[in-house]
């Protein structure tokens, strides 16, 4: 599918966007929880994201899972935008116009394995936690690394890397 | 827990996150439209504006040379400073074009390695630009010839020229120093490394250690 530049103001592209982000609402959620730090952090990247998958839908092809497509934007956006320390910097964002609210509750059984886990995310650095979140999502090494461009054999190297991290951890 | 594990879990985490996330959809299409506001197309109407003065800078600066055509200090000044001129509006030219080239569906290396491109740009034409620093007296000149209407340059005595001449002299040794250090690889200085973040921002910084991550490539190979 390749969407013209034409439909760039017309309410199919619209109503193609909003179908696509509630469908997977989920990977944009997944990403900002493993990339950001704090509430904020999180909705700003959020935004970003966002943004950049309506920009970026012009040029979608289906050669792509839209799912893979979407990864690919996401993690772009996430590893290239450069969060700053201060809080201060996320003064404007307005907390209860959030785009995406998630409900703890609805998750009760998991919670604890699940915090456990996104922390543990959140300790790689941002090039592993991309891998480690493709290898998660079942992308095979070779999804992995085309989407990041580097070698199988790089990404084999990082996931080993990772699984040792593991297993320090759980030591 | 082992990845095997974790992957478990995971998946039964994606399968439930539907129900457990809501969207926001009116704001979302508020938000989609004010798309302009992202990072990278507030990068472009930055330099775009950076370009227009430029480029107006240009064209008054061969104004007054046309105008005022004699071999002086002031028309020397002005040309020498409409060269640096140019070379400011080419930069936010490229600098548009790099961005425009920018394509977020890529796979990740290219996409961190097209935005470092647009930063090692920057820096570039920061470096190019810094050159005139040594000529700081072509904007004096030219500055008195257009306040005053006064040549200072034919006032000064032969003394004067020569203290000046040996200022710029040393200036442009510092700068041709500075520009020469302003890589990657010596951010380890505490002055360079503060350069750098202050001239090309913390992004580049970010950027390169990402592109490490990714693969251990020589940096030098950027720039």
């Amino acid at each position: 599918m390749q969407i013209s530049k034409k439909s760039e103001m017309c309410p199919d592209k619209q109503t193609l966007y909003l179908e696509i982000i509630e469908k997977h609402k989920g990977i944009v959620f997944k990403i900002t929880r493993a990339y950001c730090r704090n509430e904020f952090e999180r909705e700003d990247l959020a935004q970003e994201i966002l943004a950049q998958i309506w920009r970026s839908l012009d040029t979608y092809q289906e050669t792509f899972k839209i799912t893979t497509w979407m990864y690919r934007v996401a993690l772009n956006v996430a590893i290239s935008f450069y969060r700053k320390d201060k809080s201060v910097a996320y003064k404007h964002l307005q907390m209860e116009d959030k785009l995406l609210s998630y409900d703890m509750e609805k998750e009760s059984e998991n919670e604890q394995g699940l915090i456990k886990l996104y922390e543990f995310i959140n300790q790689l650095n941002d090039i592993d936690k991309a891998v480690l979140l493709m290898y998660l999502e079942g992308e095979n090494q070779s999804e992995i690394a085309s989407n990041l461009n580097i070698t199988v054999s790089n990404v084999s190297t990082k996931i080993s890397r990772i699984k040792q991290k593991l297993e320090q951890k759980a030591a | 827990m082992n990845l095997e594990q974790m992957q478990t879990m995971w998946q039964s985490h994606s399968a439930k996150l539907d129900e457990c996330i809501s969207l926001n959809k009116s704001h979302l299409v508020d938000k989609q439209f004010e798309s302009k506001k992202n990072e990278l197309n507030k990068l472009k109407v930055t330099r775009a504006i950076e370009g227009l003065l430029f480029f107006v800078v240009v064209f008054l600066l061969w104004k007054y040379i046309v105008s005022s055509w004699e071999l002086s200090a002031p028309v020397v000044s002005a040309f020498i400073l409409n060269i640096f001129a140019i070379v400011g509006l080419a930069g936010s030219i490229g600098q548009i074009v790099l961005l425009n080239n920018i394509d977020f569906s890529k796979p990740v290396k290219e996409t961190v390695t097209d935005l470092i491109a647009v930063r090692s740009h920057n820096l570039n034409n920061f470096k190019l630009i810094s050159l005139s620093v040594p000529l700081y007296m072509a904007y004096v000149f030219l500055a008195y010839d257009i306040v005053f209407s006064v040549d200072l340059f034919s006032l000064m005595s032969a003394q004067t020229q020569a203290v000046f001449a040996a200022v710029s002299l040393l200036t442009g040794g510092l700068v041709v120093y500075l520009i020469n250090k302003l890589k990657p690889e010596n951010r380890n200085n505490k002055l360079i490394g503060w350069l750098f973040k202050e001239v090309s921002g913390e992004r580049l910084t970010h950027l390169l250690d990402e592109l490490e991550n990714l693969e251990n490539a020589s940096l030098s190979r950027v720039f």
